[in-house]
């Protein structure tokens, strides 16, 4: 018997709070796992949800948590991964813009601003996966900080290069090399972590490579690809949304 | 004081009590329970309680495939456990006719 949308929801919003509270993979999954069955059994026997998790499903997650490890190890496995893989970004951006510099301000502001939107996705996360809030807000939020990571590594990018020491990548055997060890770390990244998702900051570049060889002025070109890119994110979003009203309608 | 508030600090002692009759599952454990009478606990309470004990090592856990198709976590008591139950047996009824004895006097004084 099929869950009802209620205890599946319940159920996503339960791994969701205890993956962003730190908790150990293994824990998760074998938790996840017997609420599920139990919700089942309960539901396949005329119960109701609530008779399971109590009144506050808040209170109820955060005393499953509680009871749990938390494993900074896995986060302080993945955070590296998170940096080297922004560095390899920032790298294969440069090259494929045709700079052939790299400036420590715009490394170290990198890093800063991958920390910051890390809290902030675990915060937001922390946030939805404990108050019922439905998928459409929770887009909205997701999108919202989308945006504001792409806006931040832009400003960067644009700006930042002015500052600091640099170094030079004057070479084509620099540039090859720049650009295929980062390519190559992503792909291994991709294929280790099992998602695609790992490529999207490199599809950023892509309407600047669009808008290359085109012959407007420099701004002109920065603010074609800006829009570019928002319309491929606008249409990421809508497609989302619209194949989760499919689904809804589906069922 | 509600009823489930009181239940929380004997649920482990219950569980274990559960548990002692042979290897069991989360739902199978609180169908017991409401068979007992304990209807006032919201079943997902026990889950927290469980991920405890198995961290204290009172209780083991094995997971097999059930008879209807999905893997299953079964319990099962260890020596510790089973210690912890005894202690568990001794205090409530220590407990139980300390406060029978109390009730029953407030009672007849009425």
């Amino acid at each position: 018997m099929k869950l009802s949308r209620e205890a599946e929801a319940f159920i996503d919003n339960l791994y969701l709070y205890l993956l962003s509270s730190g908790k150990k993979d293994k824990e998760i999954n074998e938790i996840v796992e017997e609420l599920t069955d139990h919700l089942r059994e309960a539901e396949a026997n005329g119960k109701n949800i609530h008779e399971v998790t109590g009144e506050s499903p808040k209170e109820y997650m955060e005393s499953l948590a509680s009871e749990m490890q938390t494993d900074l190890k896995e986060w302080g496995k993945l955070l590296p991964h998170v940096f080297i893989s922004l560095i390899a970004y920032t790298l294969i951006g440069k090259i494929i813009l045709g700079e052939n510099q790299i400036s420590l301000f715009v490394g170290i502001g990198s890093i800063f601003i991958c920390f910051f939107m890390l809290g902030l996705y675990v915060i937001v996360f922390r946030f939805v996966s404990s108050r019922s809030i439905s998928n459409k807000k929770t887009f909205g939020l997701l999108f919202l900080l989308q945006i504001l990571l792409t806006g931040l590594f832009f400003g960067l990018m644009f700006y930042g290069n002015n500052y600091g020491p640099v170094f030079m990548m004057d070479t084509l055997a620099k540039q090859t090399i720049f650009f295929i060890i980062p390519f190559a770390y992503i792909c291994w990244f991709a294929w280790w972590s099992k998602t695609w998702i790992i490529f999207f900051p490199v599809i950023i570049y892509l309407p600047i490579v669009i808008v290359e060889p085109l012959s407007f002025s420099k701004e002109t070109k920065s603010i074609i690809s800006s829009v570019t890119l928002i319309a491929i994110m606008l249409g990421y979003f809508i497609w989302i949304f619209w194949k989760g009203k499919k689904e809804k309608n589906a069922t | 004081m509600s009823k489930s508030q009181m239940l929380k600090g004997v649920l482990e002692g219950c569980l274990l009590a559960i548990i002692s009759k042979g290897e069991i599952y989360g739902y199978e454990m609180i169908e017991k329970l409401e068979a007992y009478g304990f209807t006032m606990i919201s079943e997902g309470s026990i889950y927290p309680v469980l991920l405890r004990m198995k961290k204290e090592e009172l209780v083991t856990v094995e997971t097999k495939a059930s008879p209807t198709g999905p893997k299953r976590k079964y319990y099962s008591l260890t020596d510790k456990g089973e210690k912890v139950l005894a202690e568990f047996a001794d205090t409530w009824t220590e407990l139980a006719t300390s406060v029978h004895c109390l009730l029953k006097e407030i009672k007849e004084e009425k």
